[in-house]
């Protein structure tokens, strides 16, 4: 399966690229108040709002660095509207199923990001 | 396309028709049976035929054939005008209309009421005309012309053009508009056969023929007529130049377009119009009289324009809801024995489609309640000096960039104190909050979730649709519910809503160093807050305007920014959720902007607080409030 893959925090993930619509540089986040705690807020995507999740704080990574440059990753489909904020480091290759919810990638073990499951765990995360 | 895309088309176009019959057959009850009004009306039944025979719905058809043939004897003057004939073509149409309902649901059309309807419709007819004559006539089959010719490698210059247009589905006429249209690049247009008038009322069976003028070689051209999707056959010969004048051009057809696509459309000139704005607004530099700024002028001035047409396609004229309104009041009259009198005033104010489609309900809901709840028994209103029959007036204003809608009736009026009462018997309020409740407010008891009893929904409305359920949808196109009222001299509810449901007017205000849009639509009133007006009570700031005294919040507070001074801002009015008055009080108004709203996405969608979120001009982001629904605590 196509896969774009990154780390976290030290930890190697993936998610299928059939869920992504686009990657682009991160631009400027219009913080939402009173948005839960894993939406950094809206940015600006061809004439329309896009709401960004905050991929660390969903993964609980420990790390409390300043959030530094990165990548937005538009979702596709039923999820449009939503997107992922991803290291600046994103890279794409294929992988073949391993245990449930891991792909082997390059011989190592990567854990399989589930689109819609983030952002509901989004909406619900405090 | 489908059988079913078709079956929506159908449905629209049908429901349309029949809207309008109905409004006219209700203009014929009033004043005595105009000719014109009835060749009108026999022009919708006519239509509505045609295109439930395409559909092969021959129950319905059948129907309209004799509806047609009605009032073709009363215009002839062979049946008279009597109340029973225009109580059967009401009856008629309500008819056709379940039938259409029926479609929409994908179920078989016909029903039981249909046949014996038609009977005594056939009763009348019979009276007048020999047995057999009101057989619905039988689709003439098209005989088919020869197929493609041959095509001469000369430049055709005039040809003729005989073609069939697919008759695979419903709608030949709107498909010959579109092989009108196409042919119409091919060259110019000089006569068309059967003429363009004839094409829009139906009366169409698949065969055309055009006289073109062309640049381009007879062999392309035959290439280009063949490969037309919607041409079943065809031939092209040469022809000499008709000495008559030219056709009308092709753009005065009329063609349907379904409404998400034209929406597809609007939404791409929104952001075509944002993108110029960003350039605009990156041109700051240039001197105002620069080449390149009077072409950023111009493109958005068209724009502008084009968005302003397109918009101007979705409007339809209030009139299309009037008669649903009128038969709902007359059923319920009738039923309830309290003679009404239903006034339309504002019948021409032309609304966005999707819009109306989204208040038919609330507004039946409204006009039902108004009967059943609002006005009083003929003895009570007699004993009370009022007229036996009740009033109902449905008002449909637009001034400037406001739309509302006003249902108002001469009953009994809310009752603040009553209805404290009932709020508390269903656990809704405490006595306590009962006394502290303004009576003006106490109105807005009726639209809390459980004020009304299933029992006394399913009684009034059939539908299980309640005051909470009006206010909740009227608020979801982004407006609002007010309601007045005083015991004894009746009800009036105001549907305040968005002239246009894209582009919304709206206040850009700053609080804790954020801009926001709030809804002008959402707002009663807005004023600038001194120290002196407001006072402190219970750890809550209140603000004293003429004789009110109206809770205020800092939006800084409730959204959790940077706080600023307070009781140096604007307040804004408006009316939460709850029917409180409210202040919202923000650092500044920095000025009115129209702005495209577009709902929060994903995971924001259920966030409360917000109606949505628009793209400003220079690319920045503004959040838009929904002052109702801010969590004030």
């Amino acid at each position: 399966m196509d896969l774009l893959y990154f780390q976290i925090g030290g930890a190697p993930y993936a998610i299928p690229l059939e869920a992504i619509a686009d990657v682009s540089p991160a631009g400027p986040v219009h913080p939402v108040p009173l948005s839960p705690p894993a939406v950094l807020g809206l940015a600006e995507r061809r004439g329309r709002a896009i709401a960004v999740i905050d991929l660390r704080s969903l993964l609980d990574d420990p790390e409390t660095e300043a959030r530094g440059a990165g990548n937005v990753m538009r979702l596709a489909g039923p999820l449009e509207g939503a997107a992922l904020f991803v290291p600046a480091e994103v890279f794409s290759g294929s992988g073949t199923p391993a245990t449930s919810g891991h792909v082997w990638i390059d011989g190592r073990l990567h854990a399989l990001l589930d689109a819609e499951a983030l952002v509901k765990r989004a909406a619900t995360f405090h | 396309m489908d059988f079913s895309s078709y079956l929506d088309l159908f449905v629209t176009e049908a429901r349309e028709h029949i809207g309008v019959a109905s409004a006219l057959a209700a203009k014929e009850d009033e004043r005595e049976a105009g000719d014109a009004g009835l060749r009108e009306l026999f022009r919708h039944v006519h239509s509505v035929k045609g295109m439930a025979a395409s559909m092969g719905f021959s129950a319905m058809s059948s129907l309209a054939h004799d509806a047609e043939s009605l009032m073709d004897l009363v215009r002839q003057g062979r049946i008279a005008p009597k109340p029973k004939t225009r109580r059967i073509l009401c009856d008629a149409l309500a008819c056709l209309e379940r039938m259409i309902d029926r479609a929409e649901a994908r179920q078989p059309v016909d029903d039981g009421e249909r046949a014996p309807l038609q009977e005594s419709l056939r009763g009348l007819l019979r009276g007048t005309i020999e047995p057999g004559a009101a057989e619905p006539v039988a689709d003439p089959g098209g005989s088919a012309l020869p197929a493609g010719t041959r095509a001469p490698s000369t430049p055709a210059g005039c040809v003729r053009l005989a073609l069939i247009v697919s008759r695979n589905g419903a709608f030949p006429s709107v498909r010959a508009a579109v092989v009108l249209g196409r042919l119409s690049r091919l060259g110019t247009l000089m006569r068309i056969d059967p003429p363009m008038a004839a094409l829009r009322t139906g009366r169409f069976d698949g065969r055309l023929q055009v006289t073109l003028v062309s640049d381009l070689p007879m062999r392309t051209l035959a290439a280009k007529v063949a490969a037309l999707p919607e041409v079943d056959n065809f031939t092209l010969v040469p022809a000499e130049a008709p000495p008559e004048k030219i056709a009308p051009h092709v753009s005065n057809a009329s063609l349907r377009v379904k409404a998400d696509r034209l929406d597809a459309i609007i939404e791409d000139v929104l952001e075509l119009m944002t993108a110029i704005g960003r350039v605009d607004s990156g041109l700051s530099v240039e001197s105002p009289g620069s080449p390149l700024a009077n072409a950023t002028d111009s493109a958005r001035l068209l724009a502008r324009r084009a968005y302003d047409g397109l918009v101007d396609m979705r409007l339809v004229p209030f009139e299309v809801a009037t008669h649903r309104l009128r038969r709902a009041a007359d059923e319920l009259s009738r039923r309830l024995g309290k003679p009404v009198e239903l006034e339309v005033v504002g019948e021409d104010v032309r609304i966005d489609r999707s819009l109306l489609e989204r208040l038919m309900d609330p507004l039946l809901h409204m006009v039902r309640n108004a009967i059943d709840h609002g006005l009083e028994s003929p003895e009570a209103r007699r004993a009370a000096g009022k007229p036996a029959a009740g009033r109902v007036r449905v008002e449909v204003l637009r001034q400037a960039s406001r739309l509302a809608i006003v249902v108002e009736d001469d009953g009994s009026g809310l009752d603040p104190r009553r209805l404290k009462q009932v709020a508390i018997e269903r656990g809704l309020l405490t006595p306590l909050e009962a006394v502290r409740l303004a009576d003006a407010e106490a109105l807005s008891l009726i639209t809390l979730p459980g004020f009304s009893t299933v029992a006394e929904t399913t009684e009034v409305s059939g539908r299980g649709v309640g005051m909470d359920v009006v206010k909740h949808a009227v608020e979801a196109t982004g407006g609002r519910l007010r309601i007045e009222g005083r015991r004894g001299r009746g009800a009036r509810f105001e549907l305040v809503l968005p002239p246009t449901v894209a582009l919304v007017q709206t206040y850009v205000v700053r609080a804790g160093g954020v801009s926001f849009a709030v809804p002008l639509a959402a707002l009663s009133r807005m004023a600038p807050m001194d120290d002196q007006g407001t006072t402190w009570r219970d750890g809550r700031r209140f603000w004293n305007v003429g004789s009110e005294e109206v809770p205020v919040w800092a939006l800084s507070d409730v959204l959790g920014l940077a706080t600023a001074p307070q009781g140096s801002g604007m307040a804004l009015i408006a009316t939460s959720a709850q029917g409180i008055t409210v202040g919202i009080e923000v650092d500044e108004v920095v000025g009115r902007r129209e702005i495209v709203v577009r709902p929060l996405p994903l995971p924001l969608s259920t966030l409360p607080g917000y109606s949505g979120a628009a793209v400003m001009d220079d690319g920045s982001i503004v959040l838009v409030l929904d002052p109702a629904h801010l969590p004030l605590s």
